[in-house]
């Protein structure tokens, strides 16, 4: 679906920062294959469980 | 009380269990343990925020159709939070499920909590692969052949791709996204006079009266002639015993046949087309028979 109907100069804007109109990259690890996508959000995931376990939670802590 | 037996009565007995099951002071705490105090408490509710969104926005979809959800604005928004909602759902789901993990979170009679949050988990990832197939466009034609890779998936590449067509397919998806079965309420045009109700329920078309010819001669012409479908193989034949050839009384001294050597597979291929030309293929192989 061209960038025009899905939300025109923003979306066009957008398209051109993030170019997602073609195959995946994958990496190929041997027999193990994955997308870029993929492992870039597993990543993501992995940092956000780190900061969640390291970063402190607002609040007042009980005496 | 009960008057004639001096028995409580069930109410009160009722009660009374309800009390001891769940205490009140306890069932409502006032002071939260200090352990909860972190950012990975966060990730069960936002988990469950995003399957609301997910709910809600399926729905939505669900009723307008995939005419609606392609081409409009307004659907194009609305397939587009169903994704990131998914998305957002998947995310949150995992990290919650790390953190349970390494809390070990089963113990102090949790495991039907723990077992819940599996369930939950594998029956997620059924319904986001049943979503992807019931997008109805090209992109679930592209995942369903995807399993058809290798020869060995090839199997299964069919049967995706088999599925992608199956109403109860999208039936098995939440909310129920519309399949074959119920194309959808189409894209209304400006101007044009809404029409409710299920197609089935439109006026059928006839064809024109002067057309007395009801065959339609070539639905789909095909240049291509499609590749054998079926192949001949008599069937071998091997007689454990030569009749009249017995050496001796036991069966055990019997004499055995020659196994018949010579199979004749012929592939046979017939021309669609109106030239009536074709081939044939005939190879011969040389082995024993199954008997």
């Amino acid at each position: 679906m061209s960038a025009g109907i899905a939300g025109g100069r923003t979306g066009a804007l957008l398209g051109a920062l993030v170019h997602l109109d073609h195959p995946a990259h994958t990496i190929h690890w041997g027999w193990f294959v994955i997308s870029v996508a993929n492992l870039v959000v597993i990543a993501l995931m992995l940092a956000v469980f780190i900061l969640a376990l390291v970063l402190p939670f607002p609040g007042r802590r009980p005496p | 009380m009960s008057a004639k037996t001096g028995r409580p009565m069930w109410t009160w007995r009722l009660r009374d269990a309800a009390v001891r099951a769940f205490p009140p002071e306890r069932l409502l705490p006032d002071r939260q343990p200090v352990y909860v105090a972190s950012w990975i408490y966060v990730f069960g509710v936002l988990t469950i925020a995003a399957f609301a969104v997910v709910l809600v926005s399926g729905a939505w979809l669900a009723l307008e159709g995939p005419t609606w959800w392609h081409t409009s604005k307004v659907g194009l928004f609305a397939n587009s939070l169903h994704l990131w909602s998914t998305e957002l759902f998947f995310f949150f789901m995992v990290i919650h499920l790390w953190g349970k993990f390494w809390m070990a979170a089963w113990r102090g009679k949790r495991q039907m909590t723990w077992v819940t949050g599996a369930v939950a988990f594998v029956a997620s990832i059924g319904a986001a692969f049943t979503g992807y197939l019931s997008q109805q466009n090209f992109a679930s034609q592209w995942i369903a052949s995807e399993g058809q890779g290798r020869p060995q998936r090839r199997r299964r590449g069919r049967l995706l791709q088999r599925a992608q067509l199956r109403p109860d397919l999208h039936v098995a998806h939440p909310a129920a996204a519309p399949g074959p079965r119920r194309p959808g309420r189409p894209a209304r045009a400006a101007g044009a006079k809404a029409r409710r109700g299920p197609p089935a329920r439109q006026k059928r078309q006839l064809p024109q009266a002067e057309m007395h010819d009801s065959s339609t001669r070539s639905p789909s012409r095909t240049v291509r002639t499609l590749g054998p479908v079926s192949r001949m193989v008599p069937t071998a034949s091997w007689p454990r015993i030569r009749p009249g050839a017995t050496c001796g009384t036991s069966p055990l001294r019997m004499c055995r046949s020659v196994p018949q050597m010579v199979t004749v597979s012929t592939r046979t291929i017939a021309s669609v087309s109106s030239m009536r030309l074709g081939s044939g293929t005939s190879s011969q192989r040389l082995s024993p028979g199954p008997w």
